[in-house]
């Protein structure tokens, strides 16, 4: 039963508005930091190893745990802590207006109860909430969460380098053993290891905040 | 590549020993800031080790105490432990700052870790602008700064750090930065920038990384004002192309934040420089530099 909660779980389908976001690659786009396939694969690549699997990746584990073993209070703690990781205006407001929208669906299919505030406001809690009212185990969920962050890159980047679809659908198939080891990564790693500095990431994102054209949210 | 097997016996605490050819510093100061008849003064004080600080200076109208952190040896190498505590009273105002760049030596094996823990009381003010630190190559160095605010208290901070010594012409090739830059307020975390950066790893030269640039910086601050905050600082960043400002809301107000890259400390801490006078403008106060900047 697992496997059809889980696609649907990472599906571009589910409502919560994912694919408005590109995290920055639009600016890094529009900078002429990223120009061509092999320059979208290291970006992704990079903020897959040096980012996703050591903060997102890791939170989602944590929170998982906490959610599925009851503990309100631990995984009120890592939901602010995600918050508060949150490098810039709009990466706040992805994370707490995707967290919203997967957290009120839940809630409308009668899934989950609406947990508490930080839960609600913080993507990575709402995605492990979601995964523990979907039946999917920590694992499932990190590997989710992961093909989920790198499918909508992808997509974004298909969008705004621009890209072939076949291009891709290269990336994501070119990236499998990197999915891998993030999910490895991400799955052992220690809470004194937990976080990411992207300061590229950082910066590309906060200037799409006065980027004059605009095809994505974040 | 993330894990480096070698870095495993950096991160073993190393033994207490304090002669011999690898003699190491296991410094600490603790200082309190009070307000006392229109100015913040220094009050309780310990330390022990080579962590000293000036008397206070009082350059402002408001009485603020400038005080300076003086690290004598200048520099740390592995094993080193420097940890400085700072906790200004409710409604004291101060300033804490560095009479030079700090400087991380290559590693002897252990790693070398300066940690700084500042409270803040409520209704009060601080600035935590220490100079720049220099990590140099095949250093192993870990820089933890850890902020409490209380109700009230307004807060500029920032962490400028350079891989290297681009005018040695050394890179960052074998060498490896934790930092941990975090700012609570009574309910817990409200801005947290915190990772490594090894040297060699593709960190350096990547787009999402440091773009090939040596230095780094993140200020942070408290603003009473947050639209026109940013709108200032962006002002103040638009001169400098690897710059840019934004606003986290958090339980405690909204935070500026500005980062920067740049070719050494030096430079990126002019930029951030020039948002805290902005900050200081939303703040309501004058733009006042601690005077050993400029000494």
């Amino acid at each position: 039963m697992s496997l059809p909660r889980l696609l649907q779980l990472v599906s571009p389908a589910l409502p919560v508005g994912g694919y408005t976001y590109s995290r920055g690659l639009e600016t890094a786009v529009e900078r002429g930091w990223v120009t061509d396939e092999a320059q979208t694969r290291a970006w992704i690549a990079g903020l897959l190893e040096h980012s996703v699997a050591t903060l997102d990746g890791p939170l989602v584990v944590r929170l998982h745990r906490a959610l599925a073993g009851g503990d309100m209070a631990t995984a009120r703690r890592w939901a602010r802590l995600a918050d508060a990781t949150r490098e810039t205006s709009e990466l706040q407001a992805e994370s707490r207006q995707t967290g919203r929208a997967l957290v009120r669906l839940l809630v409308d299919l009668e899934l989950a109860d609406p947990p508490p505030a930080p839960i609600r406001e913080a993507h990575v809690a709402a995605f492990a909430l979601a995964s523990v009212a979907l039946g999917l185990d920590a694992d499932t969920a990190l590997r989710g969460f992961l093909w989920t962050w790198l499918e909508g890159t992808v997509a974004a980047a298909i969008k705004l380098v621009p890209l072939g679809q076949t291009a891709g659908q290269r990336i994501l198939l070119q990236l499998g053993p990197e999915l891998e080891r993030a999910a490895e990564r991400a799955a052992t790693l220690p809470d004194e290891a937990l976080g990411a500095l992207a300061p590229g990431l950082a910066l590309a994102s906060a200037l799409h905040e006065t980027q004059h054209t605009r095809l994505f949210r974040s | 590549m993330l894990a480096r097997p070698r870095s495993e016996p950096r991160t073993t605490e190393p033994t207490e020993r304090r002669e011999g050819p690898e003699r190491r510093w296991r410094a600490w100061l603790e200082v309190g800031l009070r307000r006392r008849a229109g100015r913040t003064r220094i009050g309780p004080l310990a330390h022990e080790g080579p962590l000293r600080i000036q008397r206070a200076f009082h350059p402002e109208p408001d009485g603020t105490a400038h005080v300076v952190v003086l690290h004598p040896p200048a520099g740390c190498v592995g094993g080193d432990s420097l940890r400085v505590g700072a906790s200004v009273d409710p409604e004291a105002r101060a300033l804490l700052t560095t009479p030079g760049a700090g400087k991380i030596y290559r590693t002897n094996g252990y790693r070398a870790s300066l940690v700084t823990r500042l409270e803040v009381g409520a209704d009060a003010w601080l600035e935590h602008v220490p100079q720049e630190m220099v990590v140099y190559e095949d250093a192993d160095a870990a820089l933890e700064t850890e902020v409490h605010l209380a109700p009230g208290a307004h807060f500029l901070g920032w962490e400028v750090v350079c891989l290297g010594r681009p005018a040695a012409d050394e890179g960052f090739e074998t060498g490896s930065l934790w930092l941990d830059f975090t700012v609570h307020d009574t309910g817990g975390p409200i801005f947290v920038e915190r990772g490594r950066i090894d040297g060699g790893s593709s960190a350096g030269a990547a787009a999402w990384g440091l773009r090939g640039h040596a230095a780094f910086g993140t200020l942070v601050a408290t603003v009473d004002a947050p639209a026109d905050a940013l709108a200032s600082a962006r002002e103040a960043l638009a001169p400098f192309p690897e710059s840019a400002a934004t606003l986290l809301d958090t339980p405690h107000g909204a935070l500026l934040v500005a980062r920067a890259l740049g070719p050494d400390g030096t430079r990126v801490r002019q930029v951030l420089e020039a948002v805290r006078h902005r900050v200081r403008d939303d703040w309501n106060r004058p733009r006042i530099d601690p005077g050993i900047w400029r000494s």
